[in-house]
């Protein structure tokens, strides 16, 4: 007979081990990255938002309406998202954004009618607005992609990377 | 309500960069340890007449093939199909058209469509065992004449499984592009249409339409191919291999076309989701359900004409033609449709799997808890470990790789002529990486 071949129950292991080994390196690799992120995120949650339009707050007659924030000399800007909606037409276009876990993202709206915001985070959220300027914050705890949909128009303002 | 992305809210995260190329790297890797270090002679059943060398199945407990075999255990499985069956109607005509409230969204395109990958892989033709359609025929039959039982005219060998193909971009087209196809109207269409095409075809062709023709039916058999429960050349129910069990995968017309667009929906599904797929249907909004229907069938096309061209250009040997080479090779690409079924909808079948069940126990938004789940909430473990989650994803790219190269080295050495053995492999093996690594870089993100 001819020299013994590698035959499968040798063949598919090995062939996982590799994968295995190779991901297990890769998954390591991934929480070192993620470790400064992370901990950067912390730090401008803990520091309240920089913003200078601030008067708009006074406009938004929502019980759960941010604090007035203090400027505060923070290195990184907090995220924000501006929504602009006119009818049928909203904006942004499905902008693409990066959030911690955990991480207040700013959603300031300029409206000419109310409508409601579905976040497809796990679990849902839900942001109603008003018509006229107001903001809103949005946590979301669990990794994942995001999409921010403007219910009435079913558009997606934005896809959130939260990780 | 119209959900603009379908059922299950919240996507995962893109699987990191390096995750991608390992993943990549080990499937190119193991591709050629296969092509140049594996057996030289099919070990496998290869159809043509000659039994492989690799050990046949060993029978199956003998008070489990008896269960499996009794009449009462398989009409209590059809009973239990009839079960689901009136279940799904009733939330379709008494519960609300919402589905954050009415479960029978996630029974379809969740418990259905994707709860038939695992519950085949497990316990094999799950859908042919329960299939309330198949049920229904044989009630209806009992009004013809028993001459006409098995149908007026014989389905033609060349229509093979076209129709369950067909079936297939139907059900994806109204899961991913169909306006409306989370809503009851558009669901209840569908189904209807998809009883009149079963129980009609049934009616005229016989009960074996619904192997041929049957999108639901012919998915969940070919993944129980991969599953241990087989029946010997006697019917005996025995347990063998998956790579035993996936040679005996039935060749003929529309195979390809079957596995095609299995594949080809699923990457079609994660592309659409891509952000700049997205920003560009809402900045042209018209024709947008058009476009993509025109794109599905491309894709689909485009991953079955690959597989074809490097198939059936082959020499082949003697008793096959060139132009059915291509099926006798399809089920290598079953494996790796259930890899990337799985990386796809992993998440989706473990968390609206979840939340499924939990609308089941209050389908009509009446505050009942008709199974006791209607408190429970949604674990998001597997959401909540996106490393873990990430890792399982590329290891079933991987893995349904493997066995899908595994499969095909197989078949082949029993297609070609000996001078080819090797190199008449490369070009179907390059189709297959293409897959994995397309199926990588989807989940990678654009």
């Amino acid at each position: 007979m001819t020299t013994r071949r590698l035959t499968l129950p040798t063949l598919v292991p090995a062939a996982l081990l590799t994968a295995v080994l190779a991901l297990a390196g890769c998954a390591g690799a991934d929480e070192e990255n993620a470790g400064p992120t992370e901990t950067a995120s912390d730090s401008s949650t803990a520091e309240p938002t920089p913003s200078s339009s601030a008067p708009a707050q006074t406009a938004d007659p929502e019980p759960d309406a941010t604090p007035t924030p203090k400027p505060t000399p923070t290195e990184q800007p907090a995220p924000e998202l501006e929504i602009t909606v006119a009818g049928d037409q909203v904006s942004p276009n499905a902008v693409e954004l990066e959030l911690g876990i955990g991480e207040t993202l700013l959603l300031r709206f300029d409206a000419d009618r109310p409508g409601e915001l579905h976040v497809h985070s796990k679990p849902e959220q839900y942001v109603d607005f008003t018509a006229g300027t107001s903001t809103h914050e949005l946590v979301v705890t669990t990794p994942g992609t995001v999409e921010i949909e403007e219910h009435d128009s079913g558009s997606v303002v934005a896809l959130v990377e939260v990780s | 309500m119209d959900l603009a992305h379908g059922l299950g809210g919240g996507g995962d995260l893109p699987i990191s960069a390096s995750a991608a190329v390992l993943g990549g790297s080990a499937a190119l890797i193991v591709s050629f340890a296969v092509l140049t270090m594996a057996w030289r002679r099919p070990r496998y059943d290869n159809l043509l007449g000659r039994p492989g060398r690799a050990r046949r199945g060993r029978p199956a407990p003998g008070w489990l093939a008896e269960l499996v075999d009794a009449p009462w255990w398989t009409r209590t499985l059809r009973a239990i199909g009839l079960v689901l069956l009136a279940f799904a109607l009733w939330c379709g005509v008494a519960g609300p058209d919402d589905p954050g409230t009415n479960p029978l969204f996630g029974l379809v395109y969740v418990v259905l469509w994707v709860g038939l990958v695992p519950g085949s892989l497990l316990l094999g033709p799950v859908v042919k065992a329960l299939s309330p359609a198949r049920t229904l025929h044989r009630g209806l039959t009992r009004l013809l004449p028993a001459s006409r039982r098995d149908g007026w005219w014989s389905l033609p060998a060349w229509a093979g499984r076209w129709p369950a193909a067909a079936g297939l971009v139907a059900f994806a087209w109204v899961e991913l592009i169909a306006p409306g196809g989370t809503t009851l109207p558009v669901l209840a269409a569908w189904f209807a249409g998809y009883a009149v095409v079963a129980l009609g075809g049934a009616v005229l062709f016989g009960p074996t339409w619904f192997a041929r023709a049957d999108p639901f039916e012919v998915y969940s058999t070919l993944v129980a191919h991969l599953s241990p429960w087989s029946r010997d050349h006697r019917g005996r129910l025995e347990v063998v291999g998956p790579l035993h069990h996936l040679s005996r995968v039935e060749p003929g017309p529309g195979l390809l076309a079957v596995v095609s667009v299995l594949l080809g929906s699923t990457a079609f599904d994660s592309y659409r989701e891509s952000a700049s797929w997205l920003r560009f249907t809402q900045a042209n909004p018209d024709g947008v359900v058009l476009l993509e229907t025109l794109l599905l069938l491309a894709v689909c096309t485009l991953l079955g004409g690959l597989f074809w061209l490097a198939t059936s250009t082959e020499t082949v040997v003697r008793g096959i033609s060139r132009r059915t080479a291509p099926s006798y090779l399809a089920h290598a690409v079953v494996p790796i449709v259930v890899g990337y079924m799985t990386a796809h909808y992993l998440t989706l079948l473990v968390e609206t799997g979840q939340s499924t069940l939990i609308q089941a126990s209050d389908p009509l938004g009446r505050g009942w808890n008709l199974f006791g789940t209607a408190d429970r909430h949604v674990d998001l473990w597997l959401s909540l470990h996106p490393e873990l989650l990430a890792t399982v994803k590329v290891l079933a790219i991987v893995l349904g790789h493997v066995v899908g190269v595994v499969a095909a080295h197989d078949r082949s050495l029993a297609l070609l002529p000996p001078r080819r053995h090797v190199t008449g492999q490369l070009a179907l093996l390059a189709v297959m990486v293409a897959y994995t690594f397309g199926g990588l870089y989807l989940l990678f993100g654009l």
